[in-house]
């Protein structure tokens, strides 16, 4: 019978070192006891990937010594679960052994409340052949008079985390010619070294950037600053509530862009100073700096106006839409996704974005404390000419966080009215964190009325569909009749 | 050269197996094939069949199935093509994976060769070697010795 022939056997190596090169280390190493044939298949694999299962760092050098292919694909150790004694030096030999196979890809993973800081050797940073570099948790560095840097080939680097703005780190983005994906995660405290707190990121071909800083005891004064020249730039993420970004250069390429300021931490911005007199000069001083944030990164807001795709958060203290008109800002002519979180003059904005086609807008992110219908949120004023993008060019309107205000339906008005193209808006009731019982059926009345009211606007464009969602009731419509939407309603939990 | 380059989607090509059989084929569904891509580069004339010498007409019928497949992939999602290289897989028993492997290492179809290695791979991967053996018929040939000492190599590969 066909079957009972040995043929995996009889396939030639490469394919068979192939299917063990997708195999995690160990089973890999099992194989070398099927038989003759597969003695040493196993050491020419071309991808090692080892993780956090076993026993011993004494397994990782045993097997990485034994490798044999002259070029090593892919490096992956994770040492999440570790059990062993660690030795943070172990990593250096681990390294050495790869990097004479000439590993393309390496990715290394420590726990990341670990106590135990690996070595990363400086030869890492001068490979002819190193394509990524993906590296999780706290690490050991070289010493920067150490550090020679030779990475011609190097496209991604994954930096994740680093707890100080290392000097060597722009000089190594700015010797990565090829670079093209760099990913960095900051977590400074007060003992972090700012002293080097500009960051410049310059690389030629760079086309997608991330940067995360996390601040634990943050100090407004001394605030980071990241320059970036990286023209090609295609996508751009920053998580950062603190630092000062600018451009050398525009980016002309954006496609995808998403700023959060918001601050993800648990500090908040008044614990600067316990000396009162000294408060008074830091509030002054604040006051400035916090102005000079504000014009930096309304600056660097405006460079990013090449960009079909914006994701923008922010809150109170970096909000940059709260001190400048949107005269500050220029043209976004390529935006048609618009996504953003602050309660900003919505319509007068708009002006600034006159290919919109979708528009996202949470006007007030947090849940209220307690339920309040009668607090206006803004006194809204009609802008003086109607958006471009209202007018002919926005599809989809999500609107979320609203109050059942008057100011909210007049808001809501103007965009039905003047809406030429608008297939669908988006209702979203911003939501109390609890309600009584007595005043739920309050709540149900409010929202029954307001959809009244909402549902009997004029609109402009005849297939407009309207979704309302409150805390007991959801109505949505799409039909005219005598002029006015008609909607159904259910109220219910 | 030049009108080869050229190509249009409607054009078909002939693909012959080692034993003969005749398949016509799309032209961007034969092209999967790095080998055919370069072949039909050198050649004049595409209307004469291009020979696959190594594939028998069962398994190449196999390997076209997975080229059209993903020739036309835009009309399916990542996630539905994905079940359906599973199923694909699934479905053959070892000897045809033998030979598919052979065949996508031969006519070089990346996707095809790393459905198949994985799919073998999953065969392989947790199994104790006595197990593996088992599953692919591997005659042991080493002595009782032997076996012992390579275990004793790499202790480490044969914990639990």
């Amino acid at each position: 019978m066909e079957d009972e022939k040995d043929q995996l056997s009889s396939l030639p190596d490469a394919i068979l070192i192939e299917i063990l090169s997708l195999l995690p280390m160990k089973s890999a190493a099992t194989t070398s006891v099927l038989s003759h044939r597969w003695r040493h298949l196993w050491t020419g694999v071309t991808r090692v990937v080892i993780d956090a299962r076993l026993e011993s760092t004494a397994i990782i050098d045993h097997s990485l010594h034994k490798l044999t292919s002259r070029k090593l694909h892919m490096f992956v150790l994770n040492l999440n679960n570790f059990s062993d004694n660690p030795n943070p030096r172990a990593s250096v030999s681990w390294f050495r052994e790869v990097h004479s196979r000439n590993v393309e890809n390496i990715t290394f993973t420590v726990p990341r409340g670990g106590k135990c800081f690996y070595f990363i050797p400086s030869f890492l940073f001068n490979s002819q052949s190193l394509v990524t570099l993906n590296l999780h948790g706290l690490f050991r560095w070289p010493k920067f008079e150490d550090l020679r840097f030779h990475l011609p080939n190097l496209k991604k680097l994954v930096i994740d985390y680093l707890d100080d703005i290392p000097l060597w780190l722009e000089i190594l983005i700015k010797f990565s010619s090829l670079l093209e994906y760099l990913d960095l995660v900051f977590h400074l405290d007060s003992y972090s070294d700012l002293s080097t707190s500009v960051v410049k990121i310059i690389p030629p071909n760079l086309k997608s950037l991330s940067i995360s800083m996390e601040f634990y005891t943050p100090s407004l004064m001394l605030r980071t600053r990241v320059s970036i020249d990286a023209p090609k730039l295609a996508n751009l993420r920053i998580d950062d509530c603190i630092s000062i970004y600018c451009f050398l250069q525009n980016p002309t390429k954006l496609v995808k862009t998403c700023i959060d300021l918001k601050n993800n931490g648990d500090w908040s911005y008044c614990e600067e100073d316990e000396d009162e007199d000294e408060d008074m000069v830091d509030e002054e001083n604040l006051g400035l700096l916090q102005k000079e944030y504000t014009h930096q990164m309304t600056k660097f807001v405006g460079g990013l106006s090449s960009v079909s795709n914006l994701k923008l958060k922010q809150e109170f203290h970096t909000n940059i839409f709260r001190h400048c008109s949107s005269a500050n800002l220029p043209i976004f002519s390529n935006l048609s996704r618009l996504e953003t979180e602050c309660p900003m003059d919505l319509l007068f904005s708009l002006h600034c974005f006159p290919n919109l086609e979708h528009l996202v807008v949470c006007l007030w992110p947090q849940t209220l404390p307690t339920l309040d219908f009668s607090m206006e949120q803004s006194d809204w004023l009609q802008p003086d000419s109607i958006p471009d993008c209202l007018a002919s060019k926005l599809k989809t309107i999500q609107l979320s966080g609203i109050q059942g205000t008057g100011d909210s339906l007049r808001v809501l008005a103007y965009i039905l009215s003047h809406a030429n193209v608008l297939e669908k808006l988006c209702i979203d009731f911003r939501r109390p964190n609890f309600i009584y019982e007595h005043k739920e059926a309050y709540v149900v009345w409010k929202e029954c009325q307001f959809c009244r009211s909402l549902f009997k606007l004029p609109r402009r464009s005849s297939t407009c569909e309207v979704v309302v969602s409150g805390c007991y009731v959801t109505a949505s419509g799409n039909t005219l009749q005598d002029g006015y939407l008609t909607c159904r309603m259910y109220v219910g939990k | 050269m030049a009108s080869t380059s050229t190509s249009t989607l409607s054009r078909k090509l002939i693909l012959k197996s080692s034993d003969g059989e005749k398949f016509e084929v799309d032209e961007n569904v034969a092209m999967q094939s790095q080998t055919i891509k370069h072949m039909i580069e050198d050649l004049d004339d595409i209307n004469s069949p291009i020979p696959v010498s190594i594939v028998t007409g069962t398994i190449l019928s196999k390997v076209i199935e997975y080229c059209k497949k993903h020739a036309t992939e835009d009309s399916d999602s990542d996630e539905q093509l994905k079940q359906w290289d599973k199923e694909y897989a699934n479905n053959m028993d070892l000897n045809t994976l033998y030979y598919l492997l052979l065949a996508a290492n031969y006519m070089e179809i990346k996707g095809l060769l790393e459905l198949i290695t994985q799919c073998v791979a999953d065969m392989i991967k947790g199994k104790s070697p006595e197990e593996i053996r088992a599953h692919f018929n591997i005659k042991n040939d080493f002595t009782p010795q032997e076996e012992a000492n390579i275990r004793n190599e790499n202790p480490w590969a044969f914990e639990n």
